[in-house]
Protein backbone atom coordinates (compact mmCIF):
# COMPACT_ATOMS: atom_id res chain seq x y z
CA UNK A 1 0.00 0.00 0.00
CA UNK A 2 1.01 3.38 -0.85
CA UNK A 3 0.96 6.39 1.19
CA UNK A 4 -1.36 7.99 -0.79
CA UNK A 5 -3.78 5.36 -0.70
CA UNK A 6 -3.29 5.18 3.33
CA UNK A 7 -4.09 8.72 3.62
CA UNK A 8 -7.11 7.66 1.67
CA UNK A 9 -7.65 5.18 3.63
CA UNK A 10 -7.31 7.21 7.07
CA UNK A 11 -9.74 9.61 5.81
CA UNK A 12 -12.46 7.69 5.02
CA UNK A 13 -12.28 6.16 8.48
CA UNK A 14 -12.08 9.60 10.29
CA UNK A 15 -15.25 10.65 8.06
CA UNK A 16 -17.27 7.29 8.87
CA UNK A 17 -16.28 7.16 12.51
CA UNK A 18 -16.39 10.83 13.44
CA UNK A 19 -18.73 12.91 10.88
CA UNK A 20 -21.27 10.14 10.62
CA UNK A 21 -20.62 8.64 13.71
CA UNK A 22 -21.06 5.32 12.53
CA UNK A 23 -18.32 1.93 13.28
CA UNK A 24 -16.07 0.57 10.71
CA UNK A 25 -16.60 -2.51 8.79
CA UNK A 26 -14.47 -5.33 9.22
CA UNK A 27 -13.27 -4.72 5.94
CA UNK A 28 -12.79 -1.10 6.71
CA UNK A 29 -10.74 -2.40 9.58
CA UNK A 30 -8.86 -4.63 7.58
CA UNK A 31 -7.80 -2.21 5.42
CA UNK A 32 -6.13 0.11 8.24
CA UNK A 33 -4.33 -3.28 9.85
CA UNK A 34 -2.41 -3.26 6.68
CA UNK A 35 -1.17 0.06 6.73
CA UNK A 36 2.29 0.66 6.55
CA UNK A 37 4.85 0.80 9.28
CA UNK A 38 5.31 4.37 7.95
CA UNK A 39 1.65 5.43 8.37
CA UNK A 40 1.12 4.42 12.26
CA UNK A 41 1.63 7.20 13.12
CA UNK A 42 -1.16 9.14 11.41
CA UNK A 43 -3.49 5.64 12.06
CA UNK A 44 -2.85 6.41 16.06
CA UNK A 45 -3.39 10.18 15.65
CA UNK A 46 -7.09 8.97 13.94
CA UNK A 47 -7.33 6.62 16.52
CA UNK A 48 -6.97 9.35 19.58
CA UNK A 49 -9.28 11.88 17.81
CA UNK A 50 -11.79 9.01 17.76
CA UNK A 51 -11.51 8.42 21.46
CA UNK A 52 -11.77 12.33 22.18
CA UNK A 53 -14.91 12.64 19.95
CA UNK A 54 -16.28 9.40 21.73
CA UNK A 55 -14.67 9.13 25.02
CA UNK A 56 -13.88 12.11 26.11
CA UNK A 57 -10.58 13.59 27.49
CA UNK A 58 -10.98 11.86 30.73
CA UNK A 59 -8.64 8.95 31.56
CA UNK A 60 -9.78 6.63 33.95
CA UNK A 61 -7.19 4.68 36.61
CA UNK A 62 -7.67 1.79 38.17
CA UNK A 63 -5.18 -0.25 40.76
CA UNK A 64 -5.60 -3.78 41.14
CA UNK A 65 -4.96 -6.85 44.04
CA UNK A 66 -4.39 -10.16 43.18
CA UNK A 67 -6.17 -11.08 46.61
CA UNK A 68 -5.75 -14.83 45.95
CA UNK A 69 -2.47 -15.56 44.21
CA UNK A 70 -1.47 -18.85 42.48
CA UNK A 71 -2.37 -22.67 42.48
CA UNK A 72 -5.32 -22.13 39.49
CA UNK A 73 -6.19 -24.78 37.90
CA UNK A 74 -6.57 -23.46 34.74
CA UNK A 75 -3.82 -24.31 31.96
CA UNK A 76 -3.78 -20.36 30.09
CA UNK A 77 -0.42 -20.34 28.64
CA UNK A 78 0.40 -17.19 29.24
CA UNK A 79 0.05 -17.61 32.94
CA UNK A 80 2.40 -17.84 35.75
CA UNK A 81 -0.25 -18.46 38.40
CA UNK A 82 -1.12 -21.84 36.71
CA UNK A 83 -0.48 -24.79 39.11
CA UNK A 84 0.02 -26.77 35.86
CA UNK A 85 3.23 -25.12 34.64
CA UNK A 86 6.60 -24.87 37.33
CA UNK A 87 6.92 -20.89 37.49
CA UNK A 88 8.69 -18.99 40.28
CA UNK A 89 4.77 -17.56 41.77
CA UNK A 90 4.14 -19.12 45.07
CA UNK A 91 0.65 -19.65 45.82
CA UNK A 92 -0.83 -17.91 48.57
CA UNK A 93 -4.21 -18.01 49.91
CA UNK A 94 -6.99 -15.51 49.88
CA UNK A 95 -6.13 -12.00 51.53
CA UNK A 96 -7.08 -10.86 54.97
CA UNK A 97 -9.32 -8.22 54.98
CA UNK A 98 -7.99 -5.78 56.62
CA UNK A 99 -4.68 -6.62 53.62
CA UNK A 100 -7.79 -5.87 51.35
CA UNK A 101 -8.27 -2.34 52.73
CA UNK A 102 -4.79 -1.01 53.08
CA UNK A 103 -4.27 -2.50 49.14
CA UNK A 104 -7.30 -0.06 48.15
CA UNK A 105 -6.33 2.49 50.44
CA UNK A 106 -3.16 2.95 48.52
CA UNK A 107 -5.04 2.95 45.63
CA UNK A 108 -7.43 5.75 46.71
CA UNK A 109 -4.16 7.97 47.60
CA UNK A 110 -3.35 8.03 44.16
CA UNK A 111 -6.32 9.67 43.08
CA UNK A 112 -7.61 6.67 41.34
CA UNK A 113 -11.53 5.83 41.16
CA UNK A 114 -11.26 2.13 40.05
CA UNK A 115 -10.39 -1.02 42.43
CA UNK A 116 -10.29 -4.49 41.12
CA UNK A 117 -10.05 -7.47 43.61
CA UNK A 118 -8.69 -10.39 41.35
CA UNK A 119 -8.49 -13.81 42.24
CA UNK A 120 -6.74 -16.66 40.46
CA UNK A 121 -9.54 -19.27 40.46
CA UNK A 122 -11.39 -21.35 38.16
CA UNK A 123 -14.55 -19.62 39.59
CA UNK A 124 -15.59 -18.67 42.78
CA UNK A 125 -17.19 -21.50 45.15
CA UNK A 126 -19.83 -20.70 48.06
CA UNK A 127 -17.12 -19.85 50.28
CA UNK A 128 -15.24 -17.41 47.68
CA UNK A 129 -18.56 -16.01 46.99
CA UNK A 130 -19.08 -15.23 50.77
CA UNK A 131 -15.96 -13.16 51.08
CA UNK A 132 -16.76 -11.18 48.11
CA UNK A 133 -20.28 -10.18 49.04
CA UNK A 134 -18.53 -9.19 52.79
CA UNK A 135 -15.60 -7.49 51.03
CA UNK A 136 -16.96 -5.51 48.51
CA UNK A 137 -19.30 -3.09 50.45
CA UNK A 138 -16.05 -2.66 52.84
CA UNK A 139 -13.68 -1.59 50.25
CA UNK A 140 -16.14 0.58 48.75
CA UNK A 141 -17.62 2.83 51.53
CA UNK A 142 -14.15 3.05 53.32
CA UNK A 143 -12.48 4.08 50.41
CA UNK A 144 -15.21 5.09 47.63
CA UNK A 145 -14.08 3.35 45.28
CA UNK A 146 -15.41 1.58 42.60
CA UNK A 147 -15.33 -2.33 43.33
CA UNK A 148 -14.74 -4.43 40.49
CA UNK A 149 -13.97 -8.08 40.90
CA UNK A 150 -12.07 -10.76 38.91
CA UNK A 151 -12.90 -14.50 40.13
CA UNK A 152 -13.00 -16.23 36.71
CA UNK A 153 -16.03 -18.17 35.60
CA UNK A 154 -19.27 -17.74 37.23
CA UNK A 155 -22.34 -20.23 37.84
CA UNK A 156 -26.08 -19.63 37.72
CA UNK A 157 -27.04 -16.55 39.36
CA UNK A 158 -23.72 -15.49 40.67
CA UNK A 159 -23.54 -12.27 38.37
CA UNK A 160 -26.59 -11.05 39.64
CA UNK A 161 -25.37 -11.86 43.51
CA UNK A 162 -22.11 -9.88 43.07
CA UNK A 163 -24.27 -7.36 41.71
CA UNK A 164 -26.03 -6.75 44.86
CA UNK A 165 -23.23 -6.72 46.64
CA UNK A 166 -21.78 -4.13 45.03
CA UNK A 167 -19.72 -4.88 42.39
CA UNK A 168 -19.14 -2.14 39.83
CA UNK A 169 -17.86 -3.93 37.18
CA UNK A 170 -16.51 -7.90 36.82
CA UNK A 171 -13.38 -8.92 34.00
CA UNK A 172 -13.39 -11.78 32.74
CA UNK A 173 -11.14 -11.87 29.30
CA UNK A 174 -11.70 -13.14 25.93
CA UNK A 175 -7.97 -13.17 25.49
CA UNK A 176 -7.97 -13.92 22.43
CA UNK A 177 -9.81 -14.95 19.41
CA UNK A 178 -11.86 -18.07 19.07
CA UNK A 179 -10.52 -19.36 16.41
CA UNK A 180 -7.06 -19.25 18.76
CA UNK A 181 -8.11 -19.80 21.82
CA UNK A 182 -7.40 -23.75 21.80
CA UNK A 183 -3.68 -22.89 20.96
CA UNK A 184 -3.91 -20.96 24.64
CA UNK A 185 -6.12 -22.68 26.84
CA UNK A 186 -7.23 -26.55 27.11
CA UNK A 187 -8.67 -26.89 30.23
CA UNK A 188 -11.86 -24.76 29.64
CA UNK A 189 -13.45 -23.21 26.41
CA UNK A 190 -13.86 -20.15 24.58
CA UNK A 191 -17.41 -20.29 24.56
CA UNK A 192 -17.79 -20.69 28.44
CA UNK A 193 -15.71 -17.44 28.91
CA UNK A 194 -18.36 -15.76 26.40
CA UNK A 195 -20.88 -17.48 28.68
CA UNK A 196 -19.52 -16.17 31.56
CA UNK A 197 -19.20 -12.80 29.57
CA UNK A 198 -22.71 -12.54 28.50
CA UNK A 199 -23.56 -13.73 32.41
CA UNK A 200 -22.40 -10.46 33.44
CA UNK A 201 -24.35 -8.15 31.52
CA UNK A 202 -27.72 -9.75 31.56
CA UNK A 203 -27.18 -9.46 35.51
CA UNK A 204 -26.48 -5.14 35.03
CA UNK A 205 -22.65 -5.50 36.23
CA UNK A 206 -20.18 -3.28 33.46
CA UNK A 207 -18.49 -5.90 31.55
CA UNK A 208 -14.89 -5.19 31.61
CA UNK A 209 -13.41 -7.56 28.72
CA UNK A 210 -9.94 -7.74 27.81
CA UNK A 211 -7.18 -9.25 25.16
CA UNK A 212 -3.87 -10.75 25.32
CA UNK A 213 -1.62 -9.72 22.48
CA UNK A 214 1.34 -11.08 21.12
CA UNK A 215 0.93 -15.02 21.87
CA UNK A 216 1.27 -16.19 18.37
CA UNK A 217 -2.02 -14.90 16.90
CA UNK A 218 -2.07 -13.60 13.79
CA UNK A 219 -3.39 -9.89 12.18
CA UNK A 220 -6.59 -11.84 11.08
CA UNK A 221 -7.25 -13.27 14.40
CA UNK A 222 -6.80 -9.72 16.19
CA UNK A 223 -8.97 -8.82 13.83
CA UNK A 224 -11.25 -11.51 14.53
CA UNK A 225 -11.24 -10.72 18.43
CA UNK A 226 -12.17 -6.91 18.03
CA UNK A 227 -15.25 -8.01 15.92
CA UNK A 228 -16.16 -10.53 18.73
CA UNK A 229 -16.03 -7.87 21.57
CA UNK A 230 -17.80 -5.64 19.23
CA UNK A 231 -20.96 -8.30 19.51
CA UNK A 232 -20.35 -8.52 22.91
CA UNK A 233 -20.41 -5.02 23.90
CA UNK A 234 -18.26 -4.45 26.92
CA UNK A 235 -17.76 -1.61 28.56
CA UNK A 236 -13.87 -1.96 29.16
CA UNK A 237 -11.43 -3.20 27.10
CA UNK A 238 -8.00 -3.84 29.18
CA UNK A 239 -4.86 -4.42 26.34
CA UNK A 240 -2.44 -6.46 27.71
CA UNK A 241 0.91 -7.28 25.89
CA UNK A 242 3.02 -10.52 26.81
CA UNK A 243 5.37 -10.53 28.83
CA UNK A 244 6.75 -13.37 28.64
CA UNK A 245 6.89 -15.55 32.10
CA UNK A 246 9.98 -18.24 33.04
CA UNK A 247 8.05 -21.56 33.31
CA UNK A 248 5.43 -20.78 31.07
CA UNK A 249 4.69 -22.72 27.35
CA UNK A 250 4.92 -18.78 26.19
CA UNK A 251 8.36 -18.05 27.97
CA UNK A 252 10.25 -17.66 24.86
CA UNK A 253 7.76 -15.93 22.57
CA UNK A 254 9.40 -12.26 21.94
CA UNK A 255 7.66 -9.29 23.02
CA UNK A 256 5.27 -7.22 20.78
CA UNK A 257 7.49 -4.80 18.80
CA UNK A 258 6.47 -1.03 20.54
CA UNK A 259 5.19 0.24 16.73
CA UNK A 260 3.17 -2.92 16.49
CA UNK A 261 1.67 -2.15 19.83
CA UNK A 262 0.74 1.08 19.10
CA UNK A 263 -0.40 0.24 15.66
CA UNK A 264 -3.02 -2.04 17.25
CA UNK A 265 -3.76 -0.03 20.34
CA UNK A 266 -5.05 2.23 17.49
CA UNK A 267 -6.73 -0.59 15.80
CA UNK A 268 -8.60 -1.45 18.63
CA UNK A 269 -9.76 2.00 19.56
CA UNK A 270 -10.93 2.00 15.76
CA UNK A 271 -13.34 -0.88 15.85
CA UNK A 272 -14.47 -0.20 19.78
CA UNK A 273 -15.28 3.71 19.49
CA UNK A 274 -17.20 4.17 22.65
CA UNK A 275 -14.75 1.56 25.34
CA UNK A 276 -12.77 1.98 27.82
CA UNK A 277 -9.99 1.13 26.45
CA UNK A 278 -7.20 0.48 29.38
CA UNK A 279 -3.29 0.14 29.08
CA UNK A 280 -2.99 -2.98 31.11
CA UNK A 281 -0.10 -5.43 31.86
CA UNK A 282 2.60 -5.61 29.85
CA UNK A 283 2.94 -2.16 28.14
CA UNK A 284 6.12 -1.08 30.46
CA UNK A 285 8.12 -4.42 28.61
CA UNK A 286 6.01 -3.99 25.24
CA UNK A 287 6.32 -0.04 24.88
CA UNK A 288 8.88 1.32 26.84
CA UNK A 289 10.08 4.76 25.74
CA UNK A 290 6.37 4.74 23.87
CA UNK A 291 4.16 4.58 26.78
CA UNK A 292 2.95 8.45 26.51
CA UNK A 293 2.46 7.80 22.33
CA UNK A 294 -0.28 4.53 23.55
CA UNK A 295 -2.06 7.38 25.67
CA UNK A 296 -2.50 9.38 22.20
CA UNK A 297 -3.16 5.88 20.39
CA UNK A 298 -6.76 5.67 21.93
CA UNK A 299 -6.19 4.28 25.39
CA UNK A 300 -8.50 6.32 27.81
CA UNK A 301 -7.59 4.44 30.94
CA UNK A 302 -5.08 2.66 32.76
CA UNK A 303 -3.85 0.61 35.71
CA UNK A 304 -1.49 2.18 37.62
CA UNK A 305 1.27 0.85 39.75
CA UNK A 306 1.69 -2.94 40.03
CA UNK A 307 -0.02 -5.64 38.53
CA UNK A 308 -0.81 -9.34 39.56
CA UNK A 309 2.54 -11.07 39.61
CA UNK A 310 4.97 -8.15 38.14
CA UNK A 311 5.87 -4.40 39.10
CA UNK A 312 4.45 -1.18 37.16
CA UNK A 313 6.83 1.76 37.01
CA UNK A 314 6.44 3.56 39.58
CA UNK A 315 2.86 5.60 39.86
CA UNK A 316 4.07 8.76 40.16
CA UNK A 317 5.51 8.61 36.58
CA UNK A 318 2.04 7.78 35.37
CA UNK A 319 0.62 10.64 36.79
CA UNK A 320 3.01 13.05 36.13
CA UNK A 321 2.19 11.87 32.05
CA UNK A 322 -1.86 12.17 32.49
CA UNK A 323 -0.61 15.82 33.93
CA UNK A 324 1.82 16.20 30.80
CA UNK A 325 -0.86 15.04 27.98
CA UNK A 326 -3.38 17.37 29.73
CA UNK A 327 -5.60 14.18 30.48
CA UNK A 328 -7.38 14.92 33.65
CA UNK A 329 -8.34 11.85 35.76
CA UNK A 330 -12.23 11.04 35.39
CA UNK A 331 -14.45 8.01 36.33
CA UNK A 332 -15.90 6.77 33.24
CA UNK A 333 -18.27 4.70 32.01
CA UNK A 334 -19.59 2.98 28.47
CA UNK A 335 -20.91 5.23 25.71
CA UNK A 336 -22.10 2.41 24.00
CA UNK B 1 24.48 -11.80 50.38
CA UNK B 2 23.37 -12.87 53.76
CA UNK B 3 23.63 -15.74 55.90
CA UNK B 4 27.02 -18.52 56.07
CA UNK B 5 26.02 -19.96 53.09
CA UNK B 6 26.41 -18.71 49.44
CA UNK B 7 23.43 -16.29 47.64
CA UNK B 8 20.67 -17.83 45.73
CA UNK B 9 19.31 -15.81 42.85
CA UNK B 10 15.79 -14.45 43.77
CA UNK B 11 14.75 -14.98 39.97
CA UNK B 12 15.76 -18.40 39.39
CA UNK B 13 16.43 -20.11 42.70
CA UNK B 14 19.69 -21.26 41.84
CA UNK B 15 22.85 -20.62 43.77
CA UNK B 16 24.89 -17.84 42.32
CA UNK B 17 27.35 -19.71 40.51
CA UNK B 18 24.65 -21.76 38.88
CA UNK B 19 22.44 -19.00 37.92
CA UNK B 20 22.90 -18.46 33.85
CA UNK B 21 22.63 -14.96 34.44
CA UNK B 22 24.80 -14.61 36.97
CA UNK B 23 22.40 -13.76 39.71
CA UNK B 24 20.50 -11.49 37.71
CA UNK B 25 17.76 -13.45 36.53
CA UNK B 26 15.38 -10.89 38.23
CA UNK B 27 13.90 -8.49 35.55
CA UNK B 28 13.21 -4.41 36.32
CA UNK B 29 9.68 -5.29 36.94
CA UNK B 30 9.87 -8.91 39.10
CA UNK B 31 9.72 -8.77 42.42
CA UNK B 32 12.38 -11.53 44.22
CA UNK B 33 10.67 -14.96 44.01
CA UNK B 34 13.46 -16.96 45.29
CA UNK B 35 15.27 -16.96 48.88
CA UNK B 36 18.44 -15.20 48.50
CA UNK B 37 19.24 -17.22 51.45
CA UNK B 38 17.80 -20.60 50.73
CA UNK B 39 16.57 -20.78 47.23
CA UNK B 40 13.18 -21.95 48.11
CA UNK B 41 10.41 -20.13 46.42
CA UNK B 42 9.05 -16.94 48.79
CA UNK B 43 5.10 -15.72 49.21
CA UNK B 44 5.07 -12.28 47.47
CA UNK B 45 2.38 -9.89 48.08
CA UNK B 46 2.02 -7.15 45.69
CA UNK B 47 -0.03 -4.13 46.17
CA UNK B 48 -0.16 -1.61 43.98
CA UNK B 49 2.00 0.48 45.37
CA UNK B 50 4.20 -2.14 47.08
CA UNK B 51 5.53 -5.32 47.76
CA UNK B 52 6.82 -8.11 50.16
CA UNK B 53 8.71 -11.09 50.36
CA UNK B 54 8.45 -14.17 52.79
CA UNK B 55 10.63 -17.35 52.91
CA UNK B 56 8.72 -19.84 54.43
CA UNK B 57 11.46 -22.02 55.11
CA UNK B 58 13.73 -19.63 56.54
CA UNK B 59 11.21 -17.71 58.16
CA UNK B 60 12.77 -14.54 57.19
CA UNK B 61 11.28 -11.60 55.29
CA UNK B 62 12.71 -10.17 52.28
CA UNK B 63 12.89 -6.16 52.23
CA UNK B 64 10.08 -5.09 51.27
CA UNK B 65 9.39 -2.39 48.39
CA UNK B 66 7.69 1.14 47.97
Amino acid sequence: MTIASARASLARAGTALIEDRRRLTANELAVLAALPDEAVPSLAALAHEVRLAWCGPGVEVEGILSAKTGGCPEDCHFCSQSARFDTPVQATAFLDTDEVLQAARETAALGATEFCIVLAIRGPDERTMARLVELVPLVHDDTGLNVAVSAGMLGPGQARRLAEAGVHRYNHNLETARSFFDAIVTTHTWDERRTTCTDVVEAGLELCCGVLLGMGESHDQRLELIGQLADLGPVEVPVNFLDPRPGTPLAIRRPVRPLDAIRWIALFRLGLPAVILRYAGGREVTLGQLQAMGMTSGINALIVGNYLTTLGRAPEADLAMLVDLHMPIAALTGVV
Amino acid sequence: MTGAGPAHCTGCGRVGADCPRAGRCTGPYDPPRYCNRCGHRLAVHITPTTWKAHCRTCAAPSPSHT
